[in-house]
């Protein structure tokens, strides 16, 4: 049986306190009380202070692209559905420049899970302006305070058919080592949104404000609808699991018998000869 | 007579695509070597289309100059195609029986719409004229009928009947109004060949190279790949991913190299130009993947049907900052099969990105070759570790492990003993990040020096080594300079081919007795001499090499290339 120690990885260059250690540290515990191996399991991550998750956590991880990391866990997955696969990355990373993927993942419902710690701040270029900033936040692009409005990954996962859709706090470890058990158990793409303070660039959305904001779901909705509005009248600042809805993920739909690793010299002779006929 | 260059042209949507395709598949079964080209536009209807065909007694790769029959469908087709018409050629309009000649071919016009409606199949108009150009070449008509049987096969016994009899009317006409132009046309033999397109051909390689799995977006002319494996791949336990665009089309199939499976993404120009950051990801982690770019003329989305061979600076140099990479770039469609499975090999033995390059000349249209030689295609899936590979070592796993041909094995996610990170930043041998310049200059050199002495089966091809000029190609140009070459040499020009198939790493050493101290005249379809200039980077041909280019979007002519040649030899 692995334990935590043998789930870390190299020297974490994160700043002291800040709310990734947090994260790493409940995936890390989850995976443990799975009984998952490090060989079990990938952690694919994309650019940014929060993606070096894959680099610290110990398994085979893939330390990625800037917003990539989905399509290449979905394609790590595809590959090899025996493999436990976990996406992560920031709200910048994830809901900024790989949006477009987020939203084709949650609705393709790819068995993996996608978690991405939310610190509505650029952290590792030092202070800009993310996709999930709140509206008015002054940063170093914008001096005037932001003019636009924070993506909710919460209730577009919501509206484009997620299965499986969370949201913790690095604030509470406990709670978010059994949301990540569930995510990773849930059969299908599950998406557990962490708010990880910047304790270094984020002087608003600090440890104080979660705590004095945060309302928890005990539990999770039924209702597509409901949870959105729920969500909505929060401004977001829910915890737990939101929605959850049992549906056959991608691969057992296409009904394949998977065989990708291929041996060396391995074909069929008469499919071949099938296949030259239809040329014929 | 030994060879026949026939077109049907019409408005986009009347069944010119399919009447070109069941032309083409009888000839090919009546034991004639076939090579197609297909001209249409980027919309769905209307507009002018055409397919040609040249059916030849002995292989080529040109789908000819000429035109000896055209099927005038439409009032475009003979304004379009007329320059192309040989001496003597027929061309068959819709219309009130009549029969002209003028400018030395024969107009003439048959009732084909009044016939289809008479016969209650409106829509066999392309088939009556089907059975006119079959009648007019002496092709049995009961081979037609069989091709008919197969064709049809699933939309049932009415829908065969009916296109039989539209086909029949076709022979009945050409007895009655045209039995003075009917010619015999030579069929060489009857032996089994494989009419095939580049596309079709490279998928069908990768399969049997054991690819297992592609990710892609839709893109002319290389959808076909896409849509052709993902009929065939389920059935070996792979699969192909229509994704949401081209950037995760590449990271898909790192994605699932990474995880073991034999992948690769097909995409044109538009799309690599999106794919190129995952492209270094790819030579930077040492991820093994096969992209195919089916070149069209560019830049922008150019024109998005239409033939060029101007990606290879792209290829050569995409993305930022230095990796090895492979590019390939078949010379005919059997080559596109080989190349493909090679590519695969080539790709994990190395553990970068491979390109194999296409060209919508050879990727859309379609060439006789032979049956496929399956001991040519061996899997090879480089330095893997097994798993009691991995309990043998004594130390951690070592993902980018220095050694002397720079490379490193590899560990598969999910084997026990190989648990690493696989990283697009800069790392050490563990491939835990480092910017520790010492680590940095030795991976760099470990990675780079990779390829340095790659080398794909064919390399190249050379015809006529002892001539005094040599004439380099690339792609599907060499059919079209095959034919000029021969034409010339019968008149005594003194000209040999090299067709290039191995672009970087170009295989230098085994190319310089070909180019030394002789004139060298590159063909290439793109402004600026790509191929030229990269020749001119390797090897001392700076003083006597000159340059034949064409960008309008259309394959050469073997005439304009001849008489191009002549200026210059």
């Amino acid at each position: 049986m692995a334990t935590v120690k043998d789930f870390k990885g190299d020297v974490s260059t994160w700043c002291p306190g800040c709310g990734d250690f947090s994260v790493m540290a409940a995936l890390q515990r989850a995976a443990v009380n799975m009984g998952l191996e490090p060989h079990q399991m990938s952690v694919i991550s994309g650019i940014g202070c929060s993606s070096k998750i894959s680099e610290y956590t110990r398994t085979y991880g893939f330390h990625g692209i800037h917003g990539r990391s989905l399509p290449v866990a979905q394609g790590a997955k595809m590959a090899n559905p025996e493999l436990t696969v976990i996406a992560s990355g920031g709200d910048g990373d994830g809901y900024g420049i790989g949006v477009g993927h987020f939203i084709h993942a949650v609705r393709r419902n790819i068995d993996i899970t996608y978690l991405v710690m939310d610190n509505q701040i650029y952290g590792l270029t030092k202070g800009q302006t993310s996709p999930r900033s709140q509206h008015d936040f002054v940063t170093k692009t914008t001096a005037k305070g932001n003019k636009e409005y924070p993506v909710d990954p919460i209730s577009t996962a919501l509206s484009n058919g997620g299965t499986f859709i969370a949201q913790g706090y690095s604030g509470d470890v406990k709670n978010l080592t059994e949301i990540i058990e569930k995510a990773i158990s849930h059969k299908g793409f599950s998406l557990v949104n962490v708010f990880s303070p910047c304790v270094t660039f984020n002087k608003i959305n600090t440890y104080n404000f979660f705590k004095d904001n945060l309302v928890h779901i005990d539990q999770a909705f039924s209702s597509r609808t409901e949870a959105i509005n729920y969500v909505k009248e929060h401004n977001g600042l829910v915890t737990g699991i939101v929605y959850e809805e049992e549906q056959q993920d991608f691969q057992s739909q296409l009904g394949i018998d998977w065989n990708m690793h291929v041996s060396s010299g391995d074909m069929d002779a008469d499919m071949i000869h099938e296949i030259e006929k239809t040329f014929m | 007579m030994d060879s026949l260059e026939w077109k049907v042209g019409g408005q986009q949507g009347e069944g010119v695509d399919s009447t070109g395709e069941i032309f083409a598949k009888m000839l090919f079964r009546h034991g004639h070597y076939v090579t197609t080209y297909k001209q249409f536009m980027s919309r769905i209807k209307g507009g002018h289309t055409n397919y040609k065909i040249r059916a030849t007694s002995y292989s080529t790769h040109h789908a000819g100059d000429g035109l000896d029959i055209l099927l005038a469908l439409d009032d475009d087709s003979y304004k379009v195609n007329k320059h192309e018409l040989n001496n003597g050629a027929l061309v068959l309009f819709d219309g009130e029986v009549s029969i002209e000649k003028t400018e030395g071919h024969t107009l003439v016009h048959l009732p084909l719409k009044q016939i289809a409606k008479d016969i209650g199949n409106p829509l066999a108009k392309n088939m009556i004229a089907l059975g006119v150009s079959g009648a007019l070449v002496s092709l049995p008509q009961e081979e037609f009928f069989a091709l008919i049987e197969d064709q049809f096969a699933k939309k049932g016994t009415k829908i065969i009947e009916a296109n039989k009899t539209a086909v029949e009317k076709g022979y009945e006409l050409v007895a009655e109004h045209l039995s003075d132009s009917v010619r015999h046309l030579n069929a060489p033999d009857a032996e089994k060949r494989m009419l095939i397109s580049a596309n079709q051909a490279v998928a069908f390689g990768s399969l049997m190279a054991g690819c297992r799995f592609l990710s892609a977006y839709p893109i002319t002319p290389a959808s076909e790949i896409m849509e052709w494996l993902s009929h065939e791949l389920p059935k070996v336990g792979g699969t192909i991913m229509q994704v949401e665009d081209e950037i995760a089309g590449i990271t898909f199939a790192i994605g699932a190299s990474f995880a073991g499976a034999r992948s690769m993404t097909s995409t044109s120009g538009p799309g690599l130009s999106l794919k190129t950051e995952a492209l270094g990801m790819a030579g930077m982690s040492e991820t093994p993947i096969v992209i195919v770019d089916s070149q069209r003329a560019g830049p922008s989305t150019g024109l998005p049907t239409k033939f060029e061979q101007s990606d290879l600076q792209h290829v050569l140099h995409a993305s930022h900052g230095e990796f090895p990479r492979i590019v390939l770039y078949p010379s005919t469609i059997e080559d596109s099969f080989y190349l493909a499975a090679e590519a695969f090999n080539m790709a994990e033995n190395y553990q970068c990105p491979v390109f194999l390059l296409l060209d919508l000349g050879m990727s859309m249209n379609k060439s006789t070759i032979m049956p496929i030689d399956a001991k040519r295609v061996a899997v090879n899936r480089g330095k893997v570790l097994t798993e009691s590979d991995l309990e043998q070592l004594k130390e951690n796993f070592q993902r980018y492990q220095f050694s002397s041909d720079g490379i490193s094995p590899r560990a598969i996610p999910g084997t026990p003993g190989g648990v690493h990170v696989t990283s697009s930043n800069e790392h050490a041998e563990s491939g835990y990040i480092t910017e520790e310049p010492d680590i940095r200059t030795k991976i760099m050199e470990k990675r780079m020096r990779k390829i340095e002495n790659a080398t794909c089966q064919n390399p190249f091809y050379v015809s006529n080594p002892e001539a005094d000029t040599m004439v380099v190609t690339m792609g599907s140009t060499r059919g079209a300079v095959e034919e000029a070459i021969r034409a010339m040499s019968s008149e005594g020009a003194s000209l040999g081919q090299l067709n290039i198939q191995q672009l970087h790493p170009l295989p230098t050493d085994a190319l310089r007795p070909y180019l030394a101290d002789k004139k060298v005249i590159v063909v290439e379809s793109n402004y600026e001499g790509q191929l030229l200039n990269w020749l001119k980077q390797h090897l001392p041909i700076h003083d006597r090499s000159y340059s034949i280019r064409q960008y309008d979007g259309n394959p050469f002519r073997v005439d304009t290339i001849a008489s191009q040649l002549k200026e210059l030899v």
